[in-house]
């Protein structure tokens, strides 16, 4: 055991670590919106909509994170169309490959946890809202989507977790995010198992937040208060 | 009735057991599967190592990570369909 290697490795990681969050945030919160856009076409009565949407999720739920960001980034410059426009700017960069590449997956996976969430918002309650006379659409805003939200809070901060961990998957095309700046490390002093415990306590510190915060909102939105 | 406790858990308790577990053994079933692409990192040849090496080779990585991507799609569907039959196996009389 290197301890010194344990410590000189550990300010080079943190930055690393911020990468890693970086990325995290950014695809939770587009991957957030492609998941409630899916959830809504999920849930339309028109049977192309909703197959539609079922094929997307079942498309990214069925094949590994790996493969997708693979296709992308390997996969998408090989077309000699994309490389005209101006996709070639975004997909040349391994960063925004990654970005896409989470933000689809994790879309996939919220747009299930956000379908089961508005189906299990009981049917009495949306005929209360229309018997005030509220509009369909303040319906949706105001009293499915809150529920939705705390129906799928704790599925949802599984996903987050899950998804910080997939983030390790970028190092895979040459992004320098916690994993890649880890592997790095140890490509040059040979010494995987100490930069890796600095590392995996980073990723068990996020995940211990992550977890914590998901728990207050829990308590914050539960129906309880 | 006199049953060893033995069989009391293979023909009792076991069953009920499984018939609400298989939903969620089901998803680690998946999740897993899908976790054993990462294994290629190892270098040990299943389907990713196989089609990083072809897609090296060839340089045609679009069509070779497209084909491993079908062929987790045909594992998961396959093995759907086989966890379905056992959930309606397991769920007989509820």
């Amino acid at each position: 055991m290197d301890l010194e290697l344990i410590l000189n490795s550990l300010p080079k990681l943190l930055p690393a670590a911020l990468v890693t969050l970086k990325l995290l945030i950014s695809s939770l919160i587009i991957g957030l919106v492609i998941g409630l856009g899916f959830a809504i076409l999920r849930l339309n009565k028109n049977i192309f909509i909703n197959k539609f949407a079922y094929g997307y999720s079942y498309l990214f739920r069925g094949t590994p994170l790996l493969v997708q960001i693979f296709i992308i980034y390997y996969g998408l410059a090989q077309i000699e169309y994309l490389r005209s426009t101006f996709m070639w700017a975004i997909i040349k960069e391994p960063y925004w490959c990654a970005i896409i590449a989470f933000s689809l997956n994790t879309g996939a996976y919220t747009s299930e946890i956000l379908r089961s969430a508005f189906q299990t918002i009981k049917v009495g309650v949306i005929e209360a809202g229309k018997s005030l006379g509220i509009s369909n659409k303040i319906i949706f805003y105001k009293i499915q989507i809150p529920i939705a939200i705390r129906q799928s809070l704790p599925a949802y901060g599984n996903e987050i977790i899950l998804m910080l961990k997939g983030t390790s998957l970028a190092s895979t095309v040459t992004l320098m995010d916690l994993t890649g700046v880890a592997k790095y490390i140890i490509s040059t002093t040979f010494k995987p198992i100490e930069v890796f415990i600095v590392a995996g306590s980073i990723y068990l510190f996020m995940t211990f937040c992550i977890h914590n915060l998901i728990k207050f909102l829990e308590k914050k939105y539960s129906f309880s208060n | 009735m006199g049953l060893s406790k033995f069989t009391q858990f293979y023909k009792i308790i076991l069953p009920q057991v499984l018939r609400i577990a298989i939903p969620n053994l089901s998803n680690v079933w998946q999740i897993t599967l899908k976790d054993t692409s990462l294994i290629s990192v190892t270098g040990l040849v299943e389907i990713m190592r196989q089609s990083y090496i072809a897609a090296g080779s060839t340089r045609d990585p679009l069509f070779f990570y497209s084909f491993a991507a079908v062929l987790y799609l045909i594992l998961t569907f396959l093995s759907m369909k086989l966890i379905n039959r056992l959930e309606i196996r397991y769920s007989r009389g509820f």
